[in-house]
């Protein structure tokens, strides 16, 4: 029985505002210290958390009944216990779904159609113009592919490379031909492998914030014959990567990347998942042991001032 | 003393991290216990306390295992 002098207000609404926000649904019910201990609290745990891993501690994948598919999930479902960390990573895991099935379908016919329109970073090679490195704007049209297969590019890039020079390239791709290959636009499925041309090896570069971008350099006029390759990397919307699913190699990257703080975010989410259950269960049922001010109980011997004393030597 | 010196040098940064969760995981259980304010201080400092005793106590333990094995 909740103590009377605890105002639960409406119980349902208390509990759903707690799992959103932790503290919310203290606010609400206008138990304003309680609010500000598990906002502080698990938000700051969880905040500490996200921080530590790179903001990638937190993703829902479902890949089969595997283990590791097993552990993620079961991490998640901690994490889960933060409403407005959980709601965006699902969406995101269903955006991400979607994707892969939009690619195995790319052989039925179905693409991805976009506009792509963002800085790139990266490499060239070109037959008159040399190789290096260079920065500058892509922009274009992704579309399906001829006859309904795959996906082509038609676009520009226009750009500087590192000693200066302006470069305006036309560009042109398929991804049936293997001349395209661009990222996909929800995080997750490949890595960013910038093409070290001064005969160093190729170092991957696995993160959520970055599309991997690879078309071929054709002649502006006919644009047919192909002059060379651009090579790198376009940046990703923050909102088609956080929260968002990341693939095997990314999350071994990280892993390798950060070690123990790896582990230690997991943990600091985990952790903060479940103590909001906690906060939630407060809001809908009020404090577990009682108000705080209860006298404790009297013992036996206080209850029965009659009883017969005990026998001493 | 001078024998830990060098448990609390080594094992400080990992630990370092374990206090807040500590500090905030007793806060948070001792707050959904009572409504008092007050009462969830003084509850959620002493479970504070026995939990950092608890986990002095087995790194200790173990830091001489280490030592000894």
């Amino acid at each position: 029985m909740t103590d009377p002098r605890v105002q639960l207000k409406n119980p349902i609404i208390a509990g759903i505002l707690a799992y959103l926000v932790p503290g919310l649904g203290h606010v609400y019910q206008g138990r304003y210290v309680k609010a500000a201990i598990y906002f502080v609290c698990v938000l700051g745990i969880f905040s500490w958390g996200c921080s530590l891993g790179e903001a990638k501690a937190v993703h829902l994948r479902w890949d089969g009944p595997q283990r590791q598919t097993r552990t993620r999930t079961a991490g998640f479902i901690a994490q889960a216990g933060i409403g407005i960390v959980a709601i965006p990573a699902y969406l995101q895991f269903d955006r991400y779904e979607d994707e892969i099935t939009r690619q195995h379908s790319d052989q039925q016919g179905g693409a991805l159609q976009e506009t792509i329109d963002a800085d790139f970073k990266g490499v060239f090679t070109h037959q008159q113009l040399g190789h290096g490195d260079v920065h500058g704007r892509i922009t274009g049209q992704l579309v399906v592919g001829q006859y309904g297969f795959g996906t082509e590019f038609n676009g520009k890039f226009s750009g500087k490379t590192v000693a200066g020079q302006e470069l305006n390239l036309t560009l042109n791709g398929s991804s049936q031909a293997t001349s395209l290959a661009i990222g996909p636009r929800v995080t997750g499925l490949d890595d960013v492998t910038p093409k070290q041309l001064n005969g160093e090896r190729p170092v991957p570069v696995y993160s959520g914030s970055q599309r991997k971008f690879y078309a071929q350099i054709v002649d502006a006029e006919s644009r047919i014959e192909h002059l060379g390759s651009l090579e790198g990397s376009i940046p990703r919307a923050a909102t088609d990567h956080f929260l968002a699913p990341l693939s095997d190699e990314a999350m071994s990257h990280l892993h390798g990347r950060l070690g123990k703080y790896y582990e230690l975010a997991l943990v600091y989410t985990w952790i903060a998942g479940l103590l909001n259950v906690l906060a939630i269960w407060d809001a809908i049922q009020g404090p577990a042991y009682g108000y705080g001010d209860e006298k404790p109980e009297e013992s036996e011997a206080e209850k029965k001032p009659d009883a017969a004393p005990v026998a001493t030597v | 003393m001078s024998f830990f010196l060098p448990l609390l040098a080594v094992e400080g940064t990992t630990v370092d991290y374990l206090v807040p969760l500590a500090a905030a995981i007793s806060l948070v259980y001792s707050a959904s216990r009572f409504e008092l304010t007050e009462r969830v201080f003084r509850r959620a400092g002493r479970l504070f306390m026995t939990i950092v005793g608890f986990m002095l106590t087995v790194l200790i333990v173990l830091w001489i295992l280490a030592s000894v094995l």
